[in-house]
Parts: C-alpha cells; sequence; structure tokens
C-alpha cells in the first residue's frame, strides 16, 4: 500500500443482511435474514490529482464503494485508507479532507438563498469570515455562479443547482473529490458546461476526482482512466486512452433522411437499427472518422436531421465482457 | 339507484383495499390509533376521580362522547380520506380526471383516498361505550346511526370548508386548520358553553351534530335530538354538494387556476 | 479556530436559520395561536364549570396553567418528520459527511424555531389569559424564570422528538411512538388537570417522569412561584435535560452504528 496514494483500497468487499421491516407479522414470525453480497473485494490505488471513474451498471456496488470511502458504510472485509484516513473508523476526520456530491441528493437548503447554504457550510467546517468570503468568490467565478446566490435554490434549474451543489462541496477545499452521478437529469449543454467547470477547478486545485457515472460521456471528457466494476467485482483498470482504443471505439450516427433505407457502404461503418426514414449506424472509430461519415452521408442524402452519440454504458460494458471471454478462449 | 348504490359499494371497496395494501402496518397503526385514543382518555378518568361531576355530566358521558367523535371520525377518514386533500386536489388541477367520469365527482374525490388506522379509532369506541361508558348492546345501534350521521356532518363540512378554495385558491392551509379545529373541539363537552360559542357550534362550527347532540340523545333518550342529528346529516350534505357544484361551475367557466405556492 | 468554537458557531447559525424560518412562515404562526386557543378556552370553560372549592385552586389561576402547558406543547415543530424524512429518503447520508453531528444540526435549528414560536405563544397567551381572567397570578420578578422554565421544558419535549425521529432507523415509521409518547405527556405531565389534583399515587408516578418536567412543573409556576418551588422546578428540570441529552446521544450514536452497519 503506498503511503503517497490519495485513495487506496485492498480487498474492500461489503455484504448486507436483508430483513423485512417490521410490520405486526414480523413481531412474532421471524424470518431468517439473507446475505446479499454488493462489493465482493476489490483493491485500486489512486494518486492525488488523478481524476478517475468509476463505471458500471445500476446493483453494480459503485455507490456501496463510495459509501465505504466516504465512512458511512462499514465493510465486511478488507482495507481502505482515504487521505490517509481510514473512512469508516475516522469519518469526522475524514470529512474536512473530502468533498462529496451525491448527484440525486442536495445538501442545499432548498427555500434558502444559495448564499446563505454556503456561509452555513463554511461555518460547520469551520472556515473564518475572510477566509469564507475569499473561497466563496473564487467557486462563484469559476462556476458561473456569482448572479445565482441571491436565489433560492428552489428557484434553481437543475443545471444550475448542480453547479451549486459543487461549489457546497468545494467551499472547504478539499483534496478529494467524489462524485455520485454529477450529470445525472442534465441536458446536453448543462452537462458540457457542468464538466468543463469539473475539470477547470481540479486543475487548477490539484484535486482528485473519482466519479461513478452512467454516462460514457462524463467518463470521456472528465477522466484519465476508468475503473469498471460489475456485480461487485472489479472488471477492468485501464488508462482512459487504452479503454478508449478497446472498448469506446464505436460512434451511433443516426441519420433522419427523405430516403426511405439509405446504406453506406463505407469500411467500419454498420447498420445498427433501422426505421423507415430513421437509421443508425455503428461507427467505428478505429476504422474511419466520424466527420468522414457524417460528410458523406450529407453528399449522398437528404438528410433532415442527425444525432452523434456515444455507445451506451451497457454496450461498453458487454463488450469488455467480449474482450475478457476473447482473451481466455 | 342500484347502480349508484353499487358504484358506491366499488369505490369503497377498491379505497379499503389501497388502504390495507400493506396489512401487517395498516393493522400496527389500526392498534396504536385505538391505544392512544384510551390513553388520553385517562386524563378524563382522573378528572372524574376527584370532581365526580362536570355540569351533570360524569366520566360515563364523556366516555360516550369520546365514542361518538371517534367513531364518526375514524369511519369518515377510513372510508373517505380524500377529504383531507380536495382543496390541494381542487388547486393542483386533480379535479379534471374525476370530472371525465359519467358520475358526481364529490363521492370519488372523497374516497380517493383510506386512513386505516381510522379503524382503530372506530374499535375503541366500542371500549368507550361498553366498558366505560356504562352502554348495553341495546345502546349499540342508535350509537353507531348518530355516530355515523355526525361523521356525514363533519366530512359535509370540511368539504365545503375546502370547497372554498374555487373562489380564493390561498386557502388551502386554512382548510387544514378547519379540519384540525373541528376534531379538536369536538372531543370536549360542550354544555359547558355560554350561548355565543354554543351558536357557533350548531352553524359555522357545527361541532355540537359530531359529538354533543348525539349523547345527549343516547342519554336522554330523546327522538327530536336524535332526528336532529340525522336531519343535521342531510342538511350539511346537501350543502356540500351545492357549494361543491356552484364551485365546480366557477372552475369549468373560468381558466386553469394560477395559485401562488410560496 | 478551535473545535469548541467551530461546533458553538455553527450551531449558532443553524439556531439563528431556524429562528429565521419560524419568524418568516406569518401564516404558520397565525394558524398555530389559532389552535392553540381552541384547547385553552375549552379548558377554561372547563374550569369555570367544575366545582373547585376545597381543592385549592380558583379557574382564574387554572386558566393561566392550561395556558403555559399548552404553550409548551404547541411550540415545537414535527422534527420528528424531518428526521424520519430524512432517514427513509437516505437524505441523512449526506449528512453523515460533513464534520458536525447530524442530530446536533436539527436540534439547534429546531430549538431555533421552537423559541420564536413559544415567545409568540407566551406573549399571545398572556394577552388572552390577562384579559379573560382579569388578573396576573405571578409577581413580575418571577416572571424570567417562568420563561426560562418553559424553554427548557419545549426543548427538552424537542429532544425527545429527536429521539423519537431516529428510532425510524428501526421501525420505518415513528408517528404512532410519536402520538402515544404525546399523550404521555399529556397525562402525566398534566396537560389540564394540575398533577397535585391527581389521586396521590399516579400524582407521584407523575411527578417521577420527565413528562411532568415538561408541562407541570414549569407551569406551576405561572400559579405559585416562591424561590423554593423555582429552585426545586429548575433542578428537575437539569435532571431530565441531562438524562435526555444522554439518551439523544446513545440513540443517535446506536442508529449511526446501524446505518454504517446496515446502510440507510
Amino acid at each position: 500500500m503506498s503511503a503517497a496514494a490519495a485513495i487506496d483500497v485492498d480487498n474492500l468487499a461489503k455484504s448486507f443482511r436483508v430483513r423485512r421491516r417490521v410490520g405486526l407479522s414480523t413481531l412474532f414470525r421471524r424470518e431468517p435474514a439473507t446475505e446479499v453480497a454488493a462489493v465482493r473485494g476489490i483493491s485500486f490505488s489512486i494518486r492525488p490529482g488523478e481524476r478517475v471513474a468509476f463505471i458500471g451498471p445500476n446493483g453494480a456496488g459503485k455507490s456501496t464503494t463510495l459509501k465505504m470511502l466516504t465512512g458511512i458504510l462499514t465493510p465486511s472485509a478488507g482495507h481502505a485508507e482515504v487521505a490517509g484516513f481510514v473512512p469508516w473508523l475516522e469519518r469526522r476526520k475524514l470529512a474536512r479532507r473530502i468533498g462529496i456530491l451525491f448527484g440525486q441528493r442536495s445538501q442545499l437548503w432548498y427555500h434558502l438563498p444559495v448564499k446563505d447554504s454556503l456561509e452555513l457550510i463554511a461555518r460547520i467546517y469551520g472556515l473564518d469570515r475572510v477566509h469564507a468570503a475569499a473561497r466563496l468568490d473564487r467557486l462563484a467565478s469559476t462556476l458561473a455562479i456569482a448572479d445565482l446566490l441571491e436565489r433560492p435554490v428552489a428557484q434553481l434549474s437543475l443545471g444550475q443547482r448542480l453547479r451549486c451543489e459543487i461549489a457546497a462541496a468545494l467551499m472547504h477545499a478539499p483534496p478529494i473529490l467524489l462524485l455520485d452521478e454529477p450529470t445525472i437529469g442534465l441536458d446536453v449543454s448543462a452537462k458540457a458546461s457542468l464538466r468543463d467547470h469539473l475539470i477547470q477547478l481540479s486543475t487548477e486545485e490539484g484535486t482528485t476526482i473519482l466519479l461513478t457515472s452512467h454516462d460514457t460521456g462524463d467518463i470521456e471528457r472528465i477522466c484519465e482512466r476508468a475503473l469498471v466494476i460489475d456485480k461487485g467485482l472489479l472488471l477492468l483498470d485501464q488508462p482512459l486512452a487504452t479503454l478508449r482504443a478497446q472498448h469506446l471505439r464505436h460512434r451511433l450516427v443516426t441519420l433522419m433522411t427523405e430516403e426511405e433505407s439509405p446504406s453506406l457502404d463505407l469500411p467500419g461503418v454498420a447498420v445498427a437499427s433501422r426505421e423507415p426514414h430513421r437509421t443508425s449506424f455503428a461507427v467505428d472509430l478505429g476504422l474511419i472518422q466520424v466527420e468522414r461519415v457524417v460528410a458523406t452521408a450529407l453528399e449522398r442524402f437528404s438528410v433532415r436531421d442527425l444525432a452523434i452519440e456515444n455507445p451506451p454504458l451497457d454496450d461498453v460494458i458487454r463488450d469488455i465482457y467480449r474482450g475478457a471471454e476473447a482473451r481466455v478462449t | 339507484m342500484t347502480a349508484s348504490l353499487g358504484y358506491l359499494g366499488a369505490l369503497i371497496a377498491t379505497n379499503l383495499r389501497a388502504g390495507f395494501a400493506r396489512p401487517g402496518t395498516a393493522a400496527m397503526q389500526l392498534v396504536l390509533m385505538a391505544v392512544n385514543n384510551l390513553i388520553f382518555f385517562v386524563v378524563w378518568a382522573l378528572y372524574f376521580e376527584r370532581f365526580p361531576s362536570l355540569r351533570g355530566w360524569g366520566q360515563a358521558d364523556v366516555a360516550m362522547l369520546y365514542g361518538v367523535v371517534a367513531f364518526g371520525y375514524g369511519v369518515s377518514v377510513a372510508l373517505a380520506g380524500g377529504v383531507r386533500d380536495l382543496a390541494r386536489t381542487i388547486v393542483d388541477g386533480g379535479l379534471d380526471v374525476h370530472l371525465g367520469r359519467p358520475r358526481h365527482p364529490l363521492p370519488s374525490l372523497l374516497m380517493s383516498r383510506s386512513i386505516p388506522a381510522g379503524f382503530g379509532d372506530a374499535a375503541s369506541a366500542f371500549v368507550l361505550w361498553l366498558w366505560i361508558g356504562d352502554r348495553t348492546l341495546g345502546d349499540l345501534p342508535l350509537l353507531v346511526l348518530l355516530s355515523l350521521a355526525g361523521g356525514v356532518v363533519m366530512l359535509a363540512s370540511i368539504a365545503i370548508a375546502q370547497c372554498a378554495v374555487f373562489w380564493w385558491p390561498g386557502t388551502v392551509k386554512l382548510a387544514d386548520q378547519f379540519w384540525e379545529v373541528l376534531v379538536m373541539i369536538s372531543v370536549y363537552p360542550q354544555h359547558v358553553f355560554g350561548g355565543g360559542v354554543r351558536l357557533v357550534l350548531f352553524t359555522v362550527l357545527p361541532v355540537a351534530f359530531m359529538s354533543q347532540v348525539p349523547v345527549e340523545a343516547v342519554r336522554e333518550a330523546d327522538l327530536l335530538k336524535a332526528l336532529s342529528v340525522v336531519a343535521a346529516a342531510i342538511v350539511y350534505g346537501a350543502l356540500a354538494v351545492v357549494v361543491f357544484d356552484r364551485g365546480l361551475r366557477r372552475y369549468a367557466s373560468g381558466n386553469r387556476m394560477v395559485v401562488n405556492r410560496s | 479556530m478551535s473545535e469548541t468554537s467551530r461546533v458553538l458557531g455553527a450551531s449558532a447559525a443553524f439556531l439563528r436559520l431556524g429562528w429565521r424560518d419560524a419568524s418568516r412562515d406569518r401564516i404558520g404562526l397565525f394558524g398555530r395561536m389559532l389552535l392553540f386557543s381552541i384547547p385553552v378556552l375549552i379548558f377554561a370553560t372547563i374550569w369555570q364549570a367544575t366545582p373547585l372549592a376545597g381543592s385549592g385552586y380558583d379557574a382564574d389561576r387554572l386558566a393561566w396553567y392550561v395556558m403555559m402547558t399548552e404553550a409548551i406543547v404547541f411550540a415545537p415543530g414535527y422534527v420528528f418528520r424531518e428526521i424520519e424524512q430524512d432517514i427513509n429518503s437516505g437524505a441523512i447520508e449526506a449528512a453523515l459527511t460533513r464534520p458536525f453531528a447530524y442530530v446536533l444540526a436539527w436540534i439547534a435549528e429546531e430549538a431555533g424555531g421552537t423559541l420564536f414560536r413559544l415567545s409568540a405563544l407566551l406573549a399571545y397567551g398572556s394577552l388572552l389569559a390577562g384579559i379573560t381572567t382579569g388578573m396576573v397570578p405571578f409577581a413580575w420578578t418571577v416572571v424570567p424564570a417562568i420563561v426560562l422554565a418553559a424553554i427548557v421544558a419545549a426543548f427538552l419535549a424537542l429532544l425527545f422528538q429527536v429521539v423519537i425521529g431516529l428510532l425510524t432507523a428501526w421501525v420505518g415509521t415513528p408517528a404512532p411512538a410519536y402520538w402515544i409518547w404525546q399523550k404521555l405527556v399529556f397525562v402525566f405531565g398534566g396537560l389540564f388537570i394540575p398533577l397535585t389534583l391527581y389521586p396521590a399515587w399516579i400524582r407521584d408516578i407523575g411527578m417521577a417522569t420527565p413528562f411532568a418536567a415538561i408541562l407541570y412543573r414549569p407551569a406551576s409556576l405561572a400559579i405559585a412561584a416562591d424561590q423554593v418551588a423555582i429552585a426545586e422546578v429548575f433542578l428537575w428540570q437539569g435532571l431530565w435535560l441531562a438524562l435526555a441529552l444522554l439518551l439523544v446521544a446513545a440513540v443517535s450514536a446506536a442508529a449511526t452504528r446501524r446505518f454504517l452497519r446496515e446502510g440507510v
């Protein structure tokens, strides 16, 4: 275990005992509890300043792992250190060294102006007034929320609110930032702006980021390295460049055309799905650039609309499994 | 007529199924609510331990009154718990679903929700009547009938208060408070009050018909008082339908209500 | 900044927040005053109709007593519901990752709101009782003691609500526990009948419970307050305050242990 690591995880495992909640019937008839393993022994290490994506399908064990790393869940086995602390033993001390953002959960007071929430958080972390004011100014300008500060959270759009949530998570300038689905529910442009802000902040302050997401876009834009987890096991730990080359090499180009069923006989382009006037092509980036595919399509068909998408995470994971099987056989 | 009764029966059945969807939880709430009522009655038992009479009323009379309210209130919210949300449903535009049906919307609105703990209230009524209230089994039919009539008066007057939002959409919270005030007063004997207050209790806040008059009818075997409770149920019930229909006309003619919900 | 001053500073910030929220909720306050008036008037009327001769009390004093107990009952919000929601929605997780105790944040915030509402209810209630009875049963010099006893009482009630809210970790819905707890407060605290009018055995039980420290003891000061009585009230309240704080700490630690082991 390296002392210099920001996050160090060694064979971490967690299983839950599941029992029905108390009702009149369960008072008299105890049902045996069943053990459900959520995380089955995973190990990894993250250097300070690294930006790492933690990805996997629903129920893979991402959130459980993240909760153990923040200290709000005690593992059944294994060890971990975050910023030099064992999270579940030193939760309060750790709290000053990490910032946390749960995308679906607010840490701002709903009916208060954003500024009041941020000031209250500054009090919780014991920042003195001068420090807090300077920090607030800096976050406000980097996250472009200066003109939102006087407004109650209730009046903000989701994208605006999430930028304020990031400010809340970063008020105490933590060296480590843990993000759980930070862009969930955002539209495309809000996602892009949130990602840019995150990258800018972490580069300027050397913040270590560990984020979970369903969105392959979050991972590609923000992270340098990816941990893929499924069914509680670490499936893959790779630099993003490798992951991109091996498993993110497809784009989905969807064309809405006057033609009922257009076809493109280009190398690395295959039809992924087809309906009348709407065709999706899987484009292999190793063989052809998306720009060329689009240019060719515009040239040959009368295109009413088009969309370029990242492959869904499930496809990436299926692809990883396929790769693993291929290597075994 | 039979079709209407069948419709009401179906509404009640569906509502109860929803209320008891988690039977364990519902049963626990029901039992605890009954316990809750009986503990509170201890206050009265202690009062009468010290002072044998409150202007001619003894512990048995107050127990009977408490039982009448518990039964009427309990059955009302167990079967027609939707009355609680009526005002909110109206301002949130939730009426439209009910208006689309070929029936008067009021019953389905009131019976859109069941509060199963109400049956716990109703169960405690029997303990209060038969054990503490010194009533016999022979008194039960009249007590049940008058309690239910009182429950109708309660439902109707709450519904009327909730209908105020048709005219003044900002009064949602006030409607909630009307409900609480009504129930709060109803559990106390009202013959201690002077004429002014009593006038209010027979009209604007018709609490008298929910508790005091039914008890006096049974206690004094006064047929006229018993009939007045049933009459009150009919009058307030009809009034609720009239007010609701008036409000509905306003709702239908106007544009969507705009409510500032800050 | 020292650890103590950080915790105190943050607690004070939560307290101010609670006070400010409560003072902005005008409609809520008027509704509460209306609801508060009803039992006060009903009980005052019942006492007037009660043959009190020989009991050592008169109807006017008892009206003041009831005003006090009801003010204490109506001052706290429903913090048990807030805690229930935090636990059942999982929002408590975010709070657990802060270097500030979750329960302390709620206690401070609710204390702020409770303090505001109690002040308003006591002011309005005194006016109401003063006008309807035409008398004030205590000397002006004991007013600070009465107010302080009422504040401690409402705070005690608030602490027990926090404990009930935390029970969500085990029972899912704490509401039935709350209603039963509240009824016990009414009975053993002497909501409308001072404990001294109870039969001796039940009076003795009541006096030994925290319920008396919440209702009977502070409210009895409005009827008769000498130095000894005041000292006795504060002694009992201090004792129960200490025990209640220990209980909050123990239950909160147990709930946290459970969350850490089994998740929220």
